[in-house]
């Protein structure tokens, strides 16, 4: 029985060591001058969203205006189809202002959480210089992988990000899908948190 | 003292063509004006309208645009239909509310969730011109030729929150609702314009649920 409990912990390391490595993938000399920016990353203009957050079993539905504004921030305003405003956030690469949050909304945690995703949807986190560039066997997909965060960039064909994965030690927390039109401009963006019930997705208008 | 009296003219003229809507004068009989509203609203029995809705966000250079239809019977079936920029149906009859996207629909019970019924009855309130007479609100009538103009000033903590005030036109023809003005403390807004109204046509009950 001792012996089974040494070998069960053995084999839990090997499959805990192996599960965090970057299995499947091998490192790449793709050279990232490559990856294409994200609209958010080079664009000036506003975009609206068709918008549909779930939060614990709570739905709210609307149009969100991401505009950039100066200073490299970006205003965030979430408001429902007859006009009344959810939130209304300004965030930057390290602070972030609420102007407005609908009095249900305003959570600290939920002010987090939600900071923290646009912060991830709008590239914000991204750090190419410390990351290492990782290419799959079985596909075409690239794979940024950030030295210091738990946090996977993949690409499509052409170089856009498609999705962003947030891992934790043992498992995927947190899944951003990006979907592009003909003109590489963006579709669909799709938030999950797998851990809470909290989901967010975005239909250009 | 000549000083003091300049400065003070100056603050009377800016004070009052501030506290007053451009191209208004404050109504002198708010009685047979209000009358007038309320004769008009007991006798509409059905609405039926498109819309027109700009929401103005100060931080865009071009407003938000929504176009629909609208539907009303009396006393209180609602119906709100979004075409452009997408579907989205808002009903609300005999303390239900429902939400139609292209994907689902959704109920909810007005009378079991606080925020649901203050919309409905918001909503209500201001098509029927019944919450000229809401304590929740300070009233103010002002006029031109052709429209009255009934700003409402929210009381009550939560809706003061973020509503600044209700801007109610409503046409002298009849006395019906021809645009709604809801300001937000930022004075960010919403505007919506009635068009093509038609009063006391038959509708159909079918028409205030959603299956």
């Amino acid at each position: 029985m001792k012996y089974f409990k040494y070998f069960a912990l053995i084999v839990f390391t090997i499959t805990l060591f192996f599960s965090c490595s970057t299995k499947g993938l091998i490192k790449s000399d793709f050279d990232i001058k490559n990856i294409q920016n994200s609209e958010f990353q080079n664009s000036d203009s506003t975009i609206l969203f068709k918008t549909e957050i779930n939060i614990f079993k709570n739905e709210f539905s609307g149009i969100t205006v991401i505009k950039p504004t100066e200073n490299q921030s970006h205003r965030i305003v979430f408001l429902n189809e007859v006009g009344m405003k959810f939130f209304d956030l300004e965030i930057s690469n390290d602070t972030f202002i609420v102007h407005q949050m609908f009095e249900p909304l305003n959570k600290k945690s939920f002010i987090n959480m939600l900071v923290s995703d646009f912060k991830t949807m709008l590239f914000y986190e991204i750090d190419i210089d410390n990351s290492q560039i990782y290419q799959s066997q079985k596909t075409k997909y690239f794979v940024l992988k950030s030295e210091n965060k738990r946090t996977f960039y993949y690409l499509n064909n052409d170089f856009y990000y498609h999705s962003i994965i947030k891992k934790s030690f043992l498992r995927t927390v947190q899944k951003f899908n990006f979907i592009y039109n003909p003109q590489n401009m963006f579709k669909e963006i799709y938030i999950e948190h797998k851990n809470i019930n909290f989901e967010m997705n975005f239909e250009r208008i | 003292m000549k000083k003091i009296l300049i400065y003070t003219f100056l603050f009377l003229v800016f004070y009052n063509a501030k506290s007053q809507p451009s191209g208004f004068t404050a109504v002198k009989d708010i009685n047979s004006v209000s009358e007038k509203i309320k004769k008009s609203s007991l006798e509409t029995k059905t609405l039926d309208s498109d819309f027109k809705q700009y929401k103005h966000l100060s931080i865009l250079t071009k407003d938000i645009e929504s176009v629909g239809h609208f539907s009303f019977k009396a006393e209180n079936k609602v119906r709100w239909q979004y075409t452009v920029p997408y579907n989205y149906l808002i009903v609300m009859s005999n303390g239900k509310m429902w939400i139609k996207t292209d994907k689902k629909v959704q109920t909810y019970d007005t009378n079991s969730n606080k925020v649901f019924k203050e919309i409905n009855d918001l909503m209500v309130g201001m098509l029927q011109g019944k919450i000229l007479s809401d304590p929740n609100f300070k009233t103010k009538y002002y006029e031109n030729s052709t429209t009255v103009l009934a700003i409402l000033i929210p009381q009550k903590p939560d809706l003061k929150e973020f509503l600044k005030e209700i801007h109610i036109y409503f046409s002298k023809t009849d006395y019906s609702v021809s645009k709604l003005k809801m300001l937000e403390n930022s004075d960010d807004y919403t505007l919506i314009n009635f068009l093509n109204q038609k009063k006391n046509i038959e509708i159909s009950d079918s028409k205030f649920s959603v299956k």
